[in-house]
């Protein structure tokens, strides 16, 4: 074969691979090219416009690579995908393991939002209850934060929505996702957090509250009120549930899992207090005199 | 694992699509969903594709009809090739009861295709499954790319670095216009309906006799 064939010949194969999408392949095969070209210059009359036009197929081709390699690796899928994935990946004869089956499958293609819901929802019914409590931190790692995830464990230990050992099983599944994430969060032990609620160590004296004023900025939807005091659902600890109903749903825009939130006041009995919190939690209530609001779990990080 | 109904008489079976990125496996689930509209009980689904590459899965489901007293269904899913894909390769996988491994014939695919071969040994591994157990066919893709001038490897070749351990049961194939596609298929069924039968005690006569 001789240097015009031989050219001619890798140009076909570059240009399949490209088809093909073997982008990393294709350009090899262009800069094969282009050297031979370089090589055996006398061969071609209009070497230069070769070698210009060989060039442009590489750059083409590197675009395009760094276009798949800059792809988000699990964008959000619509409602409809996300209900496919659920039914397709939850072979079972149990309706249980069924329904866990496809929360596991949402977080594994990346679908964390509904992930979380889907455990949370498995949480209250008292499925699995330990493996929904680890994926659902797995997920708030993955989805929000190291500190979310941490959050989300100190308001089990305040709630004592279980027990002792099964918090002391939960503490160390979380500290082992944070060492694989290379994240490095802080978990309280569990002593610390009992003698936190008991009010050891602290001469604190902690204050119900009752109601919650989010800053001016998270109020976006709703200029025309100066203040407005959402009710609280519950307190425990450093964590309040505050209920959003559903003329304010447009809040919940701003009150996504992670976000922190500067300059939220506190309303207790005979204080008011301002501070900072975290979205560790949301939830739509499904039953009840309150079917329809949303419920926001919110850690106080800090007040001033 | 198959999910048996003895109740409902019902078999739910799964197929995965294995092999390297860009090597034919959702031009084969095309081609199948084509071609055997008869069986089809649904839709193609190809989730999120991005410039043609799967990001998450493709998916056909089929029914084959009673089969030793028992309604059939087969789900064929394919796998997304490219390296970084690996949770959503092990989530496709998981109780997978038949698979076919999609080679790509291309010369500069050699790696890649032993690559993603050992991938699928050790995506497996982790369920307690053996690829030396499971219903297994390989196929080598784009065999039509020979005729254009385009370096591909021998079949001989290919059945030596990929299927000399394996001893799988090998097609070669063109998912684009479609040869040996639905042969791949067929024997995947064939050799996923006898292991089910195995394991479940059900259709003696004919998935021993390969019938349908």
């Amino acid at each position: 074969m001789d240097a015009r064939e031989n050219v001619l010949a890798m140009v076909k194969e570059a240009k399949l691979y490209r088809e093909q999408g073997l982008l990393t392949q294709s350009i090899l095969k262009y800069r094969a090219a282009l050297e031979a070209v370089g090589v055996s210059r006398e061969t071609f009359e209009q070497q230069g416009a070769l070698e210009s036009a060989l060039q442009k197929a590489i750059d083409a081709a590197e675009v395009e690579l760094n276009e798949v390699r800059e792809n988000d690796p699990s964008p959000d899928l619509s409602d409809e995908m996300k209900d496919l994935i659920q039914r397709l990946f939850s072979r079972s004869m149990d309706n249980e393991i069924a329904e866990y089956k496809g929360a596991v499958a949402l977080a594994r293609f990346g679908q964390y939002g509904a992930a979380l819901k889907e455990f949370n929802k498995l949480l209250d019914q008292g499925v699995k209850p330990l493996v929904a409590a680890k994926n659902i931190l797995t997920c708030h790692v993955a989805f929000s934060s190291p500190e979310v995830a941490v959050a989300q464990f100190e308001k089990w230990v305040n709630e004592r929505r279980f027990s002792r050992e099964d918090l002391g099983f939960i503490r160390e599944c979380l500290a082992r996702v944070l060492e694989k994430e290379g994240a490095d969060a802080e978990i309280p032990s569990l002593e610390e957090l009992f003698n936190k609620g008991r009010g050891e160590d602290s001469e604190e004296i902690e204050l119900p509250i009752s109601g919650v004023c989010l800053p001016r900025r998270v109020k976006l939807g709703r200029e025309d009120e100066e203040e407005e005091e959402l009710e609280v659902i519950q307190h425990t600890g450093d964590t309040v549930s505050i209920d959003v109903p559903p003329h304010r749903s447009d809040l919940l825009v701003y009150l996504q899992y992670g976000t922190r939130i500067s300059g939220m006041r506190f309303f207790t009995s005979i204080a008011v207090f301002e501070g900072r919190g975290l979205v560790i939690g949301r939830k739509r209530i499904e039953s009840g005199p309150m079917k329809n609001h949303y419920s926001i779990d919110i850690h106080i990080e800090t007040t001033y | 694992m198959a999910i048996y109904n003895a109740k409902e008489k019902t078999i739910d079976c799964k197929i995965v699509y294995y092999g390297p990125g860009r090597g034919g496996k959702t031009t084969n689930l095309d081609h199948l969903y084509q071609s055997l509209k008869k069986y089809t009980t649904g839709e193609m689904v190809s989730i999120d594709t991005k410039g043609d590459r799967t990001l998450f899965f493709d998916f056909v489901p089929m029914g084959l009809g009673k089969i030793g007293g028992c309604e059939v269904r087969v789900q064929l899913f394919t796998v997304p090739g490219q390296v970084r894909y690996n949770t959503t390769r092990k989530q496709v996988l998981k109780d997978v009861d038949g698979l076919v491994f999609v080679a790509d014939s291309l010369e500069v695919q050699k790696r890649d295709n032993v690559w993603s071969l050992r991938n699928l040994q050790e995506n497996l591994a982790e369920q307690n499954k053996s690829i030396y157990k499971i219903p297994l066919i390989v196929q080598y893709n784009k065999r039509d790319l020979g005729k254009e001038g385009i370096p591909i490897m021998p079949l001989k070749m290919m059945d030596r670095h990929l299927n000399s351990r394996l001893k799988a049961t090998s097609f070669p194939a063109s998912a684009l216009n479609g040869n040996g596609v639905v042969a791949t298929l067929r024997e995947c069924l064939i050799q996923t309906l006898r292991s089910l039968h195995k394991e479940l005690g059900w259709a003696k006569q004919e998935v021993s006799n390969g019938k349908q």
